[in-house]
């Protein structure tokens, strides 16, 4: 008998510990991850050679964005929630480059859409006083024409009689906002953290779909160009998986 | 998180709180501002200017601010090599301008591209730079500082170097409510500051205002009837400019490499039409802020009314108002006409503002 107490109260434990699991907490931490991929690999820096869709070589020193305006929507209720000051610098790094920024305190609720954009809002690009993701001294303040480069990509062209050249790419100017967005099953949250993990394809940006030909110019800021790649970079995202 | 205010030096609630009004206000353009309206200054100003003197919410001028901005214009602790402040090349007694077609004053000692303008009612103007390129005086500062041919200042170590430098540390605690320095508070700082710099007082805003004592001669007052009819198109108001851009015929042949400072406007907006076109300057003080134009390229005002009656170069983006019945760009000038205007800029040096205490280099730099 008294064993048999014993096992009911630990099989009672395990039940309630099960119920524990299904209770929705009131609040959840979301990890947005940004994987950096190249060619469907993680993108290697400096040492490997690429070639885009117009048959120009090229290598890749750096690679930045602006992620800002984090949104979760229910498109059902109408229920959003909109992250505060949400301006976040993603900038991969690691031998499996990744960029991961955290959402505090998001109300659980049963999202079906994620929202974010490429680059800073208007009114916060008319300015660039700004600490944080936004300082100048992260090199994507732009003084003398006022305003943040959306996105870096910098590296060399590889020339076919073996002469190098550089790679700039810096997009911004307010046109080249872009909103990206995904549709999803409601989300379900069952702990108080949870990850969206995103893949970043960078050969999207030379590619897809305006192909960008890097052997007349490499340089690319502003103009019809650069609003291709923006084009292009609007394109680059594909959610991988959410981890609840 | 994005804003990752330096956390260990937020120790106390009141830190706190201070860090939290400081994201507030930081946090968007259109938020309250963090300060009580106690701190707030009116700066002076004549009616015959404007009412007020605008700002931007988020950088309300206040005492503390303007003075912070003072000490930090005068400070070469803002350059690379520590030689080089913002004076260097903006000297009060030339209305903030320098007397040089093109600086070599630099931490590279490498010619500038572009005439250092002055710095004179400011807070009025939608965009700055000759091309009109920087958007704020909050964003402005960030070219000079920063330019390996000007300031080539490393943003990332000025909190420090300032963090050590006299009582900055207080300073900024007065004028912002925060503890650690940031290179945006600085550049907020140098913006109160140069929205200080009102120039309303010379013998013409005397004369407008028909104070006692205030009076025109008979050539100054055909200048000013001559410029009524011929310059104020473009250099009007009491500002004397209309804070726009235009081509004034000044080149007929443009470089188009990219960011060529030469290209004018069009550097900023890739428009051809924007091409040659700069930012009317304002003509207060103009008599001593000599040489002239984006390029510094007219020694005096002679070669400048001589330039508009006859030396104009054409390009289809010449401003029209420039236009005679024939087609080509001038401003008909005789000569008597031009020594009446002559006579008539001299009226607008403002002695007040080439020597106001309140603009000087800080004893403590002295």
């Amino acid at each position: 008998m008294k064993i048999s107490l014993v096992f009911l109260l630990f099989l009672g434990s395990i039940l309630v510990s099960c119920d524990d699991s299904d209770v929705t907490p009131e609040s959840v931490n979301i990890k947005f991850k940004f994987n950096a991929l190249a060619d469907n690999s993680p993108l290697v820096l400096n040492t490997k050679t690429y070639q885009n869709a117009n048959g120009d070589s090229f290598n890749v020193s750096d690679f930045k964005f602006y992620a800002s305006n984090v949104k979760l929507r229910n498109s059902q209720t109408g229920d959003e929630y909109q992250e505060p000051i949400s301006y976040h610098l993603v900038h991969p790094k690691g031998d499996i480059p990744s960029y991961t920024f955290e959402l505090k305190d998001v109300p659980t609720k049963a999202y079906d859409e994620i929202v974010f954009f490429v680059g800073i809002d208007k009114e916060r690009n008319a300015s660039i006083d700004a600490i944080g993701d936004l300082d100048p001294n992260n090199n994507m303040a732009w003084n003398w024409n006022t305003g943040y480069k959306f996105i870096l990509l910098e590296g060399d062209v590889f020339k076919a009689n073996d002469e190098k050249g550089g790679l700039a790419l810096h997009v911004g100017t307010d046109t080249n906002y872009k909103e990206i967005k995904f549709k999803v099953s409601p989300m379900k949250f069952k702990d108080t953290e949870a990850e969206i993990e995103f893949d970043t394809e960078i050969m999207t940006i030379f590619d897809a779909p305006n192909v960008i030909d890097l052997s007349e110019t490499s340089t690319i800021m502003f103009g019809a160009t650069a609003d291709k790649v923006a084009e292009n970079y609007a394109k680059m995202f594909t959610l991988k998986q959410i981890n609840f | 998180m994005a804003y990752s205010i330096n956390k260990e030096n937020l120790s106390s609630i009141q830190n706190w709180v201070s860090f939290l009004a400081f994201l507030l206000f930081f946090g968007s353009c259109t938020e309250k501002a963090v300060l009580p309206e106690s701190q707030v200054f009116q700066l002076p100003i004549s009616k015959n200017l404007a009412d007020s003197v605008p700002y931007p919410t988020h950088n309300q001028t206040t005492k503390a601010g303007v003075e912070l901005g003072r000490m930090l214009f005068y400070d070469p602790i803002l350059s690379a090599n520590n030689q080089i402040s913002c004076a260097s090349c903006h000297l009060q007694s030339r209305a903030f301008s320098d007397g040089i077609a093109l600086s070599m004053m630099g931490v590279s000692g490498k010619k500038l591209e572009r005439h250092t303008p002055t710095l004179i009612n400011l807070a009025w103007n939608e965009g700055l730079f000759w091309d009109a390129g920087a958007k704020n005086l909050e964003s402005l500062a960030f070219g000079p500082l920063t330019h390996p041919d000007e300031m080539a200042q490393d943003l990332a170590e000025l909190p420090a170097e300032l963090e050590n430098r006299f009582d900055y540390k207080e300073r900024f605690q007065e004028a912002f409510g925060v503890d650690t320095i940031h290179s945006a508070l600085v550049v907020r700082a140098l913006a109160q500051f140069q929205r200080s710099l009102i120039s309303t007082n010379s013998r013409y805003d005397k004369f407008i205002r028909d104070e006692t004592n205030a009076s025109f001669s008979e050539l100054e007052k055909t200048g000013l009837q001559i410029f009524q009819q011929k310059c104020e198109q473009c250099h009007s108001g009491d500002f004397f400019t209309d804070f726009q851009v235009h081509n004034n015929g000044l080149d007929s042949i443009f470089p188009m490499d990219f960011e060529n400072p030469l290209q004018g406007r069009y550097r900023i907006t890739l428009d051809s039409a924007d091409l040659g076109k700069y930012k009317t300057p304002t003509l207060r003080n103009i008599a001593v802020t000599a040489p002239y134009m984006h390029d510094g390229r007219f020694q005096n005002l002679k070669e400048v009314l001589n330039h508009y009656s006859s030396g104009m170069r054409d390009f289809e983006t010449v401003d029209s108002v420039f236009r005679q019945t024939d087609g080509s760009p001038k401003i008909p000038l005789s000569e008597s006409e031009k020594t009446a205007l002559l006579a008539f800029l001299e009226t607008l040096t403002d002695e007040d503002f080439l020597k106001n205490p309140n603009f000087a280099k800080p004893d403590i730099l002295k």
